[in-house]
């Protein structure tokens, strides 16, 4: 048993990069990870994902994407605030750090 | 990316988190959530994200009508990577944390040769990316 599974994890390390570009060319996007990249799909609704994924709207999004801020461009300066109230100046790291800025959400 | 936030603490890297929209409000593992109906309510779910990721990175939050989230492209789990000069260096439509670790360790490398980073993240084992 704990061969099979070394054996399933070994494969999952193989296939996960290739699978997630598969996946990115057309145009579903599942979290990197166990599962090949499609663990998500347990606990997601596969209809309504899918059909989210495929929209027009969303593809719309992902298409938009490359031609938004690329590598080399100027980073737009944003102001927004935490969920403690303090002010987030994206301006303020000019010189002097470099930053990442990522979204997310709970599910 | 906590772990990368702790990997960079000594060096001059900022990390912000930007909670956005819900995009699996309803569905199986989520029956409870629902799509945003005012800004309280967002950010209650900031906070709730926050607790339930244990996040140290400071999060904001977007308006509701979403304009800077539309903006930066409008995808639920993007990543930038901005340069201390307020250039794009790395970006990706799908958060994966080796890419950015490798893109950082770059950069502060470079900043300071003497003290040299290298990748160490490697996220096929993970199953979260925030």
């Amino acid at each position: 048993m704990d061969g099979l599974r070394r054996l399933w994890k070994r494969a999952e390390r193989v296939l996960a990069k290739p699978a997630f570009a598969v996946s990115q060319m057309i145009g579903i996007h599942p979290p990197p990870g166990p599962g090949i990249g499609f663990w998500s799909w347990r606990y997601l609704d596969i209809v309504k994902t899918t059909r989210m994924v495929m929209s027009k709207r969303v593809k719309g999004y992902y298409a938009r994407f490359p031609g938004l801020f690329p590598p080399g461009s100027e980073f737009p300066r944003i102001v927004l605030e935490t969920t403690e109230g303090v002010v987030v100046d994206t301006s303020q790291f000019l010189g002097q750090k470099h930053f990442v800025l990522f979204t997310g959400a709970i599910t | 990316m906590e772990q990368l936030k702790e990997k960079y603490a000594d060096r001059d890297v900022a990390f912000v988190a930007m909670y956005v929209r819900e995009p699996h409000a309803g569905e199986r593992g989520f029956r409870h959530y629902s799509d945003h109906e005012s800004y309280a309510h967002k950010l209650g779910y900031a906070k709730e994200l926050i607790e339930i990721k244990d996040l140290s990175i400071p999060v904001v939050v977007d308006g509701m009508d979403q304009t800077t989230h539309e903006t930066l492209g409008n995808l639920p789990n993007m990543v930038y990577v901005v340069d201390k000069d307020g250039i794009v260096r790395h970006r990706d439509n799908w958060l994966l944390a080796d890419d950015v670790d490798e893109m950082l360790a770059e950069l502060v490398t470079r900043d300071d040769p003497s003290r040299p980073v290298h990748k160490t993240i490697d996220t096929s084992e993970l199953s979260a990316s925030i």
